[in-house]
C-alpha cells in the first residue's frame, strides 16, 4: 500500500469532502486556512482559559521580540540608581537591583533564551515519548519488550542527579541543548504513559478496520493513533515545557549551569542571596523574576487546556463555538485525559 | 473522522462538569496569592523587630538546645519544646552537619575549624587590630638565625588529666611533615629539648615572619597516645582517619555531637580556666547563610554566627545587640590575565585595563559594607601596603581608585598599536579586544562585580562578555590557560597574606591554577621596568621576592618589598581590585565583648579567641 499517494494530504485534509481535482489552488488555500488556523483559532478563542494563556504567552513572545530587535536597553551595571522600586521611576518601571541594573532589562534580556530553552525541552521531551510510546504501544512483541525495558532503565535513574551530572558535565550554554539535557529523561515516563493509551486505542474497530485494508502502520499511526493521544501528548508538552523552566531556574539557582549574562534563575539567585526574603528594600529585585517564571509556566498551563479543545474533533465540528455545550464538554474532556 | 470523535466523546459526556471557567476565578486566585504574599512577608517583619514578645510563647530554639543539651538528649532538638534557663550556654550559628564531621584537623574531608577551634589550644594567633602575634600554648618563641625555639606553658595538659608533653610536639611534627605541612617548606629537622621546649632548624635564613605565620596555623592537637599509631601507617590512612572522642587542649571539652549540634563544656584542665564563663558551648547546625541570617535577625536564636556573610540589607535587618566584627580577610576580587595572550600578554593593555576600572564603583555595587579597594595595585594587602612601601608609597601609580581614567587608557592603547574604529578599539589587524570573562557560579557578589568590571571595559571599547561557570569549570579555565583575562583572587588569603611575600609571590607562581596564566618564565627572567624617577631598572621578579623570605627583619626585607612591589604594580601580573572583611557575628545583651581596641578584638575568630582571654563571659 505504499504506493498509495499521500500527496493529497498535503494540500488538504484526507478527511476533506473535496475532490482535489477540481479545487484551485486558492481553494485549497483557503480550505488550509480554514482547517488549520481560523477553525483552531476559533475554538481556542472561544476559551476564556485559552485566551488569557494566549495573552499571557504573548506578552512573553513580544518580550522576545522587544529583545531581538533591540528595543529595548541591555541590561548593564550602574545604568540607574541602585534599588529603584517599581514605579518608582518610569523608566524603570519594575525597579533596579543592588547594582542599578534595570530588572525589566534583565528579564526581557533572557526571554528569547528562556523560550528556546522551553520549546527545545518540550519537543525533545514529547517527540520521543510519542515515538517510543506508540511504536512499542502499536507494534508491541519484541519491539515492546526492547522499548520497554530501556524506558525502563531511564525512569529508574533519578532525573535531577542525573541532570545535575549531565549539566556539570556538558555545561551547556547553547538553549536548545540546555533544554534537551535538563529533560534528558522526561520522555521515559511519558512515553510509557502514551505506550498504555495506545494499547487500548490499537483494539479500536477503526484501527482493527485499518489493518485489514492494508494500511501501512505509519500511516495508521500518523491518522488513526495519533489524533487519539494528540490532546495528551500536547498537555505533556506543556507540562514538559514547564518541567524545563523550573529544572532550569533551580540549577541556575544553585549554580551548577554555566551561563552568560544573567537569567531569570540566575536573578533569583541574586535577589535571595542580598536579603530579597528579609528587606522590603530588595523584595521586588526577588519578585520580578518570580513572576516571570510563574507566568510563564501559568500561560502555558492555561493554553494546554486549550490544545485539548484544538484536537478534540467533536468540539471542531461544533465549531462555532457560540453553543453553551461545547464549553462544557471539552472542560470534561480536559479533565479526564489528564 | 467520526470514529474518532467517538472515542474522545465519551468520556467528554460521563466526566462530571464541576466548575466553570470564567475569567474572575483567575484574577481572584491571583488576589488571594498576593494577598497571603502580602501577609507572610509583614509576619515575618512584626515577628523580628516591632513585636519581639511575639516569641515568648513560643519555645526558642536556644531554648530547646539547652533543655536537650543538659538532659543529654540533643538527638531529639529541633523537634521537642521544653522550657529552661539561657544562662550560661552559648550558641554558634554554623552550616554542617555535625554527625558527618569530627576533629582530625588534618584529614582532608570532614574536618570544620570551629570544632577544633573549640577544644584545641592554639600555639599562637595574629591580631590584626594590631598587627602583632598574641600566644596561646606557647610561652615563648624565639628566633635566632636559623633556629627556632619554642616554649610551651608549664600548665598544659590534656583534659584526661594528662600533662602535655614535647613528647606530643614529637608526633604532631612527624605528622605534619608525612601530612606535607607548609611548615616543613622551611625546616631541615627539629630537636626536644626538654618536656616544655623544642628547636626548630630551620634549612636556610629565612624570615621570622614567616615562621610565626606558620605557627598560628597549629592547635594542640596532636597526643602521642591516640596519634602515635599514624607515625607508621600510610599517609593517606591518616588524612582519613575520623578522630571521633578527641582529647582537649582547649577551653572546652567535647560532650556529644548530633545531626543538630556540637556540644562542649568548659576543660577544667585549660590553662585559662578562669577565662571560660560558658557552661555549656554548641556549634548548632543550620542550613545556610538565610537560616544563619535569620536566627540572628530573631535576636535570641544564637548568639554568634562564624565567618558569615551578610549584605547591607539583611544587616540593617539585625537588632541592635548583634555586633559585627571584621576581621581583613586578606583575600579578594582581582583580574588574573593570560600573558600569552596576544592583546593581554601586552604591559600597554594591561595598564590601561586597570585604568578604565572604577575600583569604587565596584566595592558600591557588591558590598559597600565588607569590602574596600586596594590604593594600587601592587600585590600588597590594602591595608599593609602603607606600612610596607614607606617612603616609596606616594610614588605608586593608582590607576584611579575611583574613577575611569579612560584618557590615560585611550593614550596607552594607542601607543601600542591600536585604534579606535567606531566604538571599539582594534589592534593592527582589525582584531578587537575581548572574548569571555569568566566568573564563577553561585558566588553572587563576584558576578555583579564581574558584570560591572566587563559593562565598564565594553563601554571604553572593549569586546567581553561575563561567562558564568561553575566553580570548578571556571578554575580549569586558568589552570588550562584557556582564556584571555577573567576573574581571580589576587590574594591568596588568610593571615599570613599580610606579609607581602606570599602575595607577591603568589602573583608570579600562582600555585593554584598551575602557572596558568603564562607568567613563571617571566618571573624568572630579567626585566626592565620604569623605576621612580623616570629612569629604568632591571630586576629578576622571582628572586626579589624570594629574597624577602631569607630577610630576618621588617626593615631588611622593607626594599625587597618595595622593589617587587613596583614591578608588580607596572607590570601587572594580577591586576588588584577590592579586598574585603570577613564577617562575623556577636551578640552583647548576654555577653561581654573584647573593646574595639582590645589587641583580641579582631583575632580568627572572636567567639573562640575572645573565651580564651576571657573576654567573652556571662554577664549575669
Amino acid at each position: 500500500m505504499s504506493t498509495e499517494p499521500d500527496s493529497a494530504a498535503e494540500g488538504i485534509d484526507w478527511r476533506s469532502e473535496s475532490s482535489n481535482v477540481e479545487m484551485s489552488r486558492r481553494d485549497q488555500l483557503s480550505e488550509l486556512y480554514e482547517q488549520k488556523i481560523r477553525v483552531p483559532a476559533v475554538v481556542a478563542w472561544s476559551d476564556d482559559r485559552t485566551r488569557l494563556g494566549i495573552l499571557i504567552l504573548s506578552v512573553y513572545l513580544f518580550m522576545a521580540l522587544v529583545d531581538v530587535l533591540g528595543l529595548w536597553r541591555d541590561p548593564s551595571p550602574n545604568q540607574a540608581d541602585r534599588f529603584l522600586r517599581p514605579f518608582e521611576n518610569m523608566q524603570y518601571p519594575l525597579g533596579t537591583t543592588n547594582s542599578g541594573v534595570d530588572l525589566l532589562a534583565l528579564i526581557i534580556d533572557s526571554t528569547p533564551f528562556i523560550l528556546l530553552m522551553v520549546l527545545a525541552g518540550g519537543v525533545w521531551a514529547t517527540t520521543l515519548a510519542v515515538a517510543v510510546g506508540t511504536l512499542s504501544g502499536y507494534k508491541g512483541g519484541t519491539v515492546d519488550t526492547v522499548i520497554t525495558t530501556i524506558s525502563d532503565f531511564f525512569m529508574a535513574i533519578p532525573g535531577l542527579p542525573l541532570v545535575i551530572v549531565l549539566a556539570i558535565a556538558l555545561s551547556p550554554e547553547n538553549p536548545i541543548l540546555l533544554g534537551v539535557v535538563l529533560t534528558i529523561n522526561y520522555w521515559a515516563g511519558l512515553g510509557r504513559s502514551i505506550r498504555s493509551q495506545v494499547l487500548s486505542i490499537r483494539e479500536a474497530s477503526y484501527v482493527e478496520a485499518s489493518r485489514t485494508m492494508g494500511t501501512s502502520t505509519p500511516r495508521i499511526i500518523i491518522k488513526d493513533v495519533l489524533p487519539n493521544i494528540m490532546p495528551y501528548v500536547m498537555v505533556n508538552f506543556v507540562l514538559a515545557a514547564r518541567y524545563t523552566i523550573f529544572a532550569a531556574v533551580g540549577l541556575y539557582f544553585i549554580g551548577v549551569l554555566p551561563y552568560s549574562g544573567q537569567n531569570w534563575g540566575v536573578t533569583l539567585s541574586n535577589a535571595y542571596y542580598q536579603g530579597g526574603l528579609f528587606s522590603m528594600q530588595a523584595l521586588h529585585w526577588l519578585l520580578v523574576p518570580i513572576i516571570a517564571i510563574v507566568g510563564l509556566a501559568f500561560g502555558l498551563i492555561l493554553l494546554s487546556q486549550g490544545m485539548d479543545r484544538i484536537f478534540n474533533p467533536r468540539v471542531r465540528t461544533r465549531l462555532t463555538g457560540e453553543s453553551e455545550s461545547v464549553t462544557e464538554d471539552t472542560d470534561a474532556s480536559t479533565t479526564e485525559m489528564i | 473522522m467520526v470514529l474518532v470523535a467517538d472515542t474522545v466523546g465519551p468520556s467528554a459526556d460521563r466526566a462530571p462538569r464541576l466548575v466553570r471557567s470564567p475569567l474572575y476565578r483567575y484574577i481572584w486566585g491571583i488576589i488571594i496569592i498576593i494577598f497571603i504574599t502580602v501577609y507572610v512577608v509583614s509576619y515575618q517583619y512584626m515577628g523580628s523587630d516591632s513585636i519581639p514578645d511575639d516569641y515568648s510563647d513560643v519555645i526558642s530554639r536556644r531554648d530547646m538546645l539547652t533543655i536537650a543539651g543538659v538532659s543529654g538528649a540533643a538527638a531529639l532538638a529541633g523537634c521537642v519544646g521544653g522550657s529552661g534557663s539561657d544562662s550560661g550556654t552559648f550558641v554558634n550559628a554554623y552550616t554542617g552537619n555535625p554527625a558527618d564531621l569530627h576533629f582530625n584537623t588534618s584529614a582532608i574531608q570532614n574536618y570544620r575549624w570551629p570544632a577544633g577551634r573549640a577544644v584545641f589550644a592554639p600555639f599562637m594567633k595574629y591580631s590584626f587590630t594590631e598587627n602583632e602575634f598574641l600566644r596561646g600554648a606557647l610561652d615563648d618563641l624565639e628566633i635566632d638565625g636559623e633556629e627556632v625555639t619554642l616554649t610551651f606553658r608549664d600548665d598544659l595538659a590534656w583534659d584526661d588529666g594528662d600533662e602535655w608533653t614535647t613528647e606530643d610536639l614529637d608526633v604532631q611534627l612527624q605528622l605534619a611533615e608525612k601530612s606535607g605541612s607548609s611548615l616543613w617548606g622551611y625546616l631541615d629537622d627539629y630537636e626536644i629539648v626538654d618536656d616544655k621546649t623544642a628547636r626548630l632548624l630551620l634549612s636556610g635564613p629565612t624570615n621570622p615572619q614567616i615562621i610565626r605565620f606558620e605557627l598560628t596555623n597549629f592547635l594542640v592537637d596532636t597526643k602521642a597516645e591516640t596519634h602515635e599509631q599514624w607515625l607508621d601507617a600510610d599517609e593517606s590512612e591518616f588524612l582519613r582517619w575520623e578522630w571521633e572522642d578527641p582529647v582537649a587542649s582547649g577551653m572546652f571539652s567535647f560532650v556529644s555531637k548530633d545531626r543538630q549540634a556540637f556540644e562542649f563544656e568548659p576543660n577544667p584542665e585549660f590553662y585559662n580556666a578562669d577565662n571560660v564563663d560558658i557552661d555549656t558551648f554548641l556549634i548548632d547546625s543550620y542550613g545556610g547563610n538565610t537560616a544563619q541570617h535569620q536566627a540572628l535577625m530573631s535576636g535570641t536564636e544564637a548568639d554568634a554566627a562564624l565567618s558569615l556573610f551578610a549584605p547591607p540589607e539583611i544587616v540593617d535587618r539585625f537588632p541592635d545587640h548583634v555586633v559585627e566584627i571584621q576581621i581583613p580577610a586578606k583575600w579578594g576580587y582581582g583580574i588574573v590575565f593570560n600573558h600569552d595572550d596576544p592583546h593581554f600578554g601586552q604591559r600597554e593593555v594591561r595598564q590601561a585595563v586597570a585604568h578604565v576600572i572604577d575600583r569604587e564603583l565596584i566595592v558600591e555595587n557588591a558590598g559597600p559594607r565588607s569590602k574596600f579597594v586596594t590604593p594600587t595595585p601592587c600585590g600588597i594587602a590594602p591595608r599593609d601596603q602603607e606600612y610596607w612601601l614607606d617612603d616609596w608609597y606616594d610614588d605608586f601609580e593608582t590607576y584611579g581608585a575611583g574613577s575611569s581614567q579612560t584618557e590615560q587608557a585611550a593614550q596607552l592603547l594607542e601607543d601600542a598599536g591600536y585604534s579606535r574604529e567606531g566604538e571599539t578599539w582594534e589592534d593592527s589587524d582589525g582584531d578587537t579586544i575581548g572574548g569571555e570573562y569568566y566568573s564563577p557560579a553561585g558566588w553572587t557578589d563576584w558576578t555583579t562585580m564581574s558584570q560591572t568590571v566587563v559593562s565598564q571595559l565594553n563601554e571604553f571599547g572593549f569586546d567581553f562578555s561575563v561567562s558564568t561557570k561553575p566553580t570548578n569549570d571556571w578554575f580549569n579555565q586558568y589552570s588550562n590557560s584557556n582564556f584571555a583575562m577573567g576573574s581571580l583572587y589576587w590574594l591568596p588569603g588568610g593571615s599570613r597574606s599580610s606579609f607581602p611575600y606570599f602575595p607577591l609571590y603568589y602573583q608570579l607562581w600562582e600555585e593554584e591554577i598551575g602557572g596558568g596564566h603564562n607568567y613563571r618564565e617571566k618571573a624568572d627572567s630579567e626585566q626592565t621596568i620604569p623605576d621612580r624617577d623616570g629612569g629604568e631598572m632591571t630586576l629578576t621578579p622571582l628572586e626579589v621576592t624570594e629574597e624577602i623570605a631569607r630577610q630576618s627583619s621588617d626593615e631588611e626585607a622593607r626594599p625587597y618589598v618595595q622593589q617587587a612591589a613596583w614591578h608588580n604594580h607596572i607590570e601587572l601580573p594580577f591586576l588588584g581590585l577590592v579586598s574585603k572583611y570577613e564577617q562575623s557575628w556577636v551578640t552583647d545583651d548576654e555577653w561581654t565583648i573584647a573593646a574595639e581596641d582590645s589587641p583580641n578584638r579582631q583575632v580568627k575568630w572572636p567567639q573562640f579567641w575572645w573565651v580564651h582571654e576571657g573576654e567573652l563571659q556571662s554577664r549575669t
